[in-house]
């Protein structure tokens, strides 16, 4: 008796707090659906390509202090993938004082290269989380396709109601908001926020050399890539998903696509370079 | 508008308290003191500005006596013309004890001319000021009116008689002349101004000077003597007033609304936007609080207006605003405008992107206003491609209310072009904004390093590409930039750096330095 009206109230609450959800998006379980189709249950290379997470708030975690640059080159491609939807939009990076000290800021250049488009982007450099956190949503609120935030926020300042915000802004403006937690490091699972996806993001060690113990030669860097696991994602998606095993994927900008490393042909050291990402810059 | 006793006042209403001690200002004039400044109980037993300090003492053994400050009855002078404004935008300073106001077709606001005069009398009194006040055509007239005669006003529409007669009352101390002029004046025996304007003018002029003669014109309004204001008159504004002081916030934002909507027609009349928009705030008890936003784009919309005042009034918050007693007049002016084509709305409007691809732009602008409203408009940049080899000249970062800088090379996007052009070599995604020292090992004088420390942790190079060498520009021939060598190089986990060796052995040093400088 006892349990059942606790089940009763808490299925009660359920109910109410969908009815909030959909007062705030039109529909809430298809944009859930939609974000989830990035890394369906089948981890196959074109379901990979898909669509990425729109109108979502996803959380970047590097998995050691040494992985932030990685974590930041994975947030600049996911950036990338949003923006490549909506080319028109523009993007928005916000870039904290504290983390500009540790990982340096974006550097426009570098960020062209791999087809960011940067008259349509505004940067932004905040003097604190509060900050960070309040042009986010501002960000997100005013239609921006992507929202790169890097910020050396506190988890005990990052909490459920301030993610709630950022996600509740995120499904208004239709846009995908991109926080990198970077003082969170290897705390990726302890942290408890409204996120959809929350992502834990190492360095790709390059593929060992054949005869260990010697020294083999020095190559040339490989394709961008990263290790990566998914620690969170709401709405059952881990069924047939391992979420703790780390999986290798690189990054296509050419086509704004990720691949799975393993799965990739070893590519034949390029004589010359290929020209960087063009096709959306001209848009 | 005449403050006789501004020093004096200064002090007593900071002390408060209603008794009115006799109370003087001395200082140190050529060796002496003597006092500058008495109130008005002083006054009454004797005491005058220009008697010796002792002297002083023997007649009112008791007068309370303080140093002159002339610099803090200016910024007081000053904050009494910034009050003024709240009558006219136009108040110059007339130092060292007195306002002027053009309060051309100001005064029908405040029900006349005489009631304007008393309206700003009473609110300088209760303020702790002794004001007397003129009004006049010209200004040298009511300053001399406000100073040595008891008539206060000579309407705006008088006679050249009427003005003249006014003046001739005056004592020739009015025209504000030299002291030796005055001397040379007294000595001839003309006392008053109306001694001077029957006398032929030639002679005059030879004897006191032309300015003599151009004071006298100015004081009977026969040539124009502009005032200069202290600051220019904003071209579009609007303004409320209210009985009673504004306190809580929410009535301010909905004041600021009112104004905004109120702005809009005139903006609108003119085809004009807003670049720079200043909100002013009239505290009941005279101070005056300005809040400025700068848009990056014109502005006329209320809504965004607002929009971005209340950005920048939530960072001042509350306590930041001050409103005390509160704010009894609003003022919302448009500083700097630019010329702004006309917007034009879709009938059907639609929630959809692809058929409204430009209903983007305004967007961006937008954010752009109000995050620049409350972090600084130096913290929202965009980033512009520089010609420029060094890479962190490459990007120029200006803060987006700024207009784009003029290309260094005529940008050219169409794919033809883009075919022939060499690609460029890697960049990183992130750049320090300092490169960072490392301690490298090199196979060689000219290779990659095999290992490094950055940051006290040791990487190990499993892959690298380069070198890429960037010299500093020769043109500028600065002494302390060396050619740099940029390696990209993969570490045994993965990572991925930008690294440079900085100068060339044996020719620009003989210990190359490593930096970090950018991460992939």
């Amino acid at each position: 008796m006892m349990r059942n009206s606790v089940s009763e109230r808490i299925l009660f609450l359920r109910r109410r707090i969908a009815a909030i959800e959909a007062q705030g998006a039109g529909a809430p379980a298809e944009r859930e659906l939609a974000s989830f189709s990035a890394f369906p249950p089948r981890d196959s290379l074109e379901c990979l390509s898909q669509n990425f997470s729109r109108g979502g708030l996803n959380e970047i975690v590097p998995a050691r202090p040494r992985d932030c640059g990685a974590a930041a080159g994975f947030a600049c491609a996911l950036a990338l993938r949003a923006s490549a939807e909506r080319p028109r939009a523009g993007a928005v990076w916000i870039s904290e004082d504290m983390a500009a000290r540790e990982i340096g800021l974006p550097y426009g250049k570098g960020l062209e290269a791999l087809g960011l488009d940067l008259s349509r982007l505004i940067f932004v450099r905040t003097r604190g989380p509060s900050e960070t956190l309040w042009a986010m949503e501002e960000a997100l609120k005013s239609r921006a396709a992507a929202v790169v935030a890097e910020s050396w926020i506190a988890p005990r300042a990052y909490d459920l109601s301030a993610s709630r915000r950022l996600l509740l802004a995120a499904r208004r403006g239709g846009g995908s908001a991109l926080l990198l937690l970077l003082r969170l490091c290897g705390e990726a699972g302890k942290l408890n926020s409204a996120a959809q996806l929350r992502f834990e993001i190492a360095a790709r060690p390059p593929p060992l050399s054949k005869a260990p113990g010697q020294r083999p030669p020095l190559e040339t860097p490989g394709p961008l890539g990263w290790r990566l696991r998914v620690v969170k994602a709401r709405a059952g998606f881990f069924s047939a998903f391992d979420p703790l095993a780390w999986r290798d994927i690189s990054f296509d900008p050419e086509k704004t696509a990720f691949r799975h490393a393993l799965s990739e042909r070893v590519p034949a050291p390029a004589a010359d370079r290929p020209d960087f990402a063009p096709a959306r810059r001209l848009g | 508008m005449f403050l006789p006793r501004l020093p004096t006042d200064r002090i007593l209403r900071q002390r408060g308290g209603s008794a009115k001690p006799p109370f003087a200002l001395w200082r140190k004039i050529k060796g002496a003191e003597r006092i500058v400044a008495v109130n008005a109980s002083a006054q009454k037993r004797g005491l005058f500005p220009g008697i010796a300090v002792a002297d002083a003492r023997g007649l009112h053994p008791a007068l309370a006596l303080e140093e002159n400050d002339p610099l803090a009855d200016a910024a007081m002078l000053e904050a009494i013309a910034d009050w003024h404004r709240r009558f006219t935008p136009l108040a110059a300073l007339d130092a060292p004890d007195g306002v002027m106001l053009d309060v051309t077709g100001v005064a029908r606001l405040f029900g006349g001319e005489a009631s304007l005069l008393d309206e700003i009398e009473r609110r300088l009194a209760v303020q702790g000021f002794c004001a007397r006040t003129a009004l006049a055509p010209g200004p040298t007239l009511a300053r001399a009116l406000a100073r040595f005669s008891d008539l206060r006003i000579v309407p705006a529409q008088a006679l050249p008689e009427e003005i003249d007669a006014a003046a001739a009352k005056l004592p020739v101390a009015a025209l504000s002349l030299p002291e030796a002029a005055l001397a040379a004046l007294a000595r001839a025996g003309l006392r008053r101004v109306g001694d001077l304007m029957v006398r032929p003018r030639a002679p005059l002029a030879a004897r006191f000077g032309e300015v003599a003669l151009t004071r006298l014109d100015a004081l009977t309004c026969r040539i124009r003597d502009p005032i200069t204001p202290r600051f220019e008159a904003p071209a579009y504004m609007s303004e409320r007033r209210f009985p009673d002081g504004l306190t809580r916030l929410s009535d301010i934002e909905a004041t600021l609304e009112r104004l905004a909507a109120e702005l809009r027609p005139s903006l609108e009349r003119e085809g004009v936007g807003a670049r720079e928009l200043e909100a002013v705030f009239y505290r009941v008890d005279g101070a005056v609080r300005r809040v400025k936003a700068r848009t990056s784009r014109p502005l006329r919309d209320p809504v965004r207006i607002i929009a971005l005042l209340r950005e920048r009034l939530a960072r001042l918050g509350e306590d930041g605003l001050d409103t005390g007693y509160g704010f009894d007049v609003m003022r919302l002016c448009a500083n700097v405008v630019e010329r702004m084509g006309d917007e034009q709305r879709p009938l059907g409007f639609e929630d959809d992107e692809s058929s409204h691809p430009a209903l983007d732009a305004p967007d961006l602008a937008d954010l752009v206003d109000r995050l620049g409203a409350r972090l600084g408009l130096r913290r929202v940049l965009r980033l512009y491609s520089q010609e420029a080899h060094l890479p962190e000249f490459a990007i120029a970062a200006i803060p987006a209310g700024y207009p784009e800088p003029s290309p260094s090379s005529p940008p050219d996007r169409s794919p033809a072009s883009r075919d022939g052009v060499f690609p460029t070599p890697s960049r990183p995604a992130r750049l320090f904004e300092q490169p960072e020292p490392i301690e490298a090992m090199a196979s060689s004088p000219d290779g990659p390093p095999l290992r490094f420390r950055w940051r006290r942790a040791l990487h190990e190079t499993v892959a690298f590409e380069g070198p890429e060498r960037i010299a500093p520009p020769w043109w500028r021939a600065p002494k302390d930039a060396f050619t740099r060598d940029y390696f990209n190089i993969v570490d045994s986990k993965g990572r991925r750096f930008w690294i440079y060796r900085e100068g060339l052995l044996g020719e620009e040093c003989a210990h190359a330095r490593w930096f970090m400088h950018g991460l992939f």
